[in-house]
């Protein structure tokens, strides 16, 4: 999932494309999750009710 | 990188009950398979104040923190750390608004920014948080296969 290259004295480290496709795909993934059920929850409580 | 993800989507409800069931109410709508533990009766609390806590509290009463509120602006914007699973110098952020579409229907605006950061930092650092991205991969592999909901 890292990909390491020398550049001078350092090396850096990054994800590759595919390792950051997958986390942003997860993160939608649960993004998305997250709205679906917020909505569900927020139009179907009294908007004066303490939840 | 600048890595950024937004989504938006509109909710039936006056913004202030928008903001209040995504803060104080978070508990009763956020994917418990998102959590620390996962566990039965977690509670998921956000302290509504600019440095306010975001943590889960499980049925024994071990707290594990997800964040902290950077911003505080009921109704309309809200903006947190966020560092699930992560050390809390590797935080990415969130920005949510809440912008009335009239009395009944509030526009919500979800920003997710900087979780590029994996990997910023030194390398032992960098190693733990590969090993957190790659515990919540098959989280993320079972949702796909679940598919279509």
């Amino acid at each position: 999932m890292v990909a390491e290259e020398a550049q001078g004295t350092r090396r850096i480290y990054r994800l590759q494309e595919q390792g950051m496709q997958a986390v942003q795909a997860y993160l939608e993934k649960v993004w998305g999750d997250a709205a679906v059920r917020f909505r569900l929850f927020a139009e179907n409580t009294d908007g004066s009710a303490k939840k | 990188m600048n890595t950024s993800l937004k989504m938006s989507f509109e909710v039936a409800c006056p913004a202030e009950h928008a903001f209040r069931t995504w803060t104080s109410g978070i508990g009763t709508w956020w994917p418990s398979d998102h959590t620390v533990t996962g566990g039965p009766g977690l509670e998921i609390i956000m302290q509504g104040r600019v440095g306010g806590r975001i943590y889960e509290r499980t049925a024994d009463g071990a707290e594990h923190d997800w964040g902290e509120v950077t911003v505080w602006g009921p109704p309309e914007q809200l903006a947190y750390l966020w560092y699930l699973r992560q050390d809390r110098a590797d935080a990415s952020e969130v920005a949510v608004r809440f912008v009335a579409q009239g009395a009944t229907v509030t526009r919500v605006e979800i920003e997710h920014r900087g979780w590029e950061r994996l990997g910023a930092a030194g390398e032992e650092r960098r190693a733990r948080n590969l090993a957190g991205w790659e515990a919540l991969l098959p989280h993320f592999q079972a949702a796909i296969a679940r598919g279509g909901d």
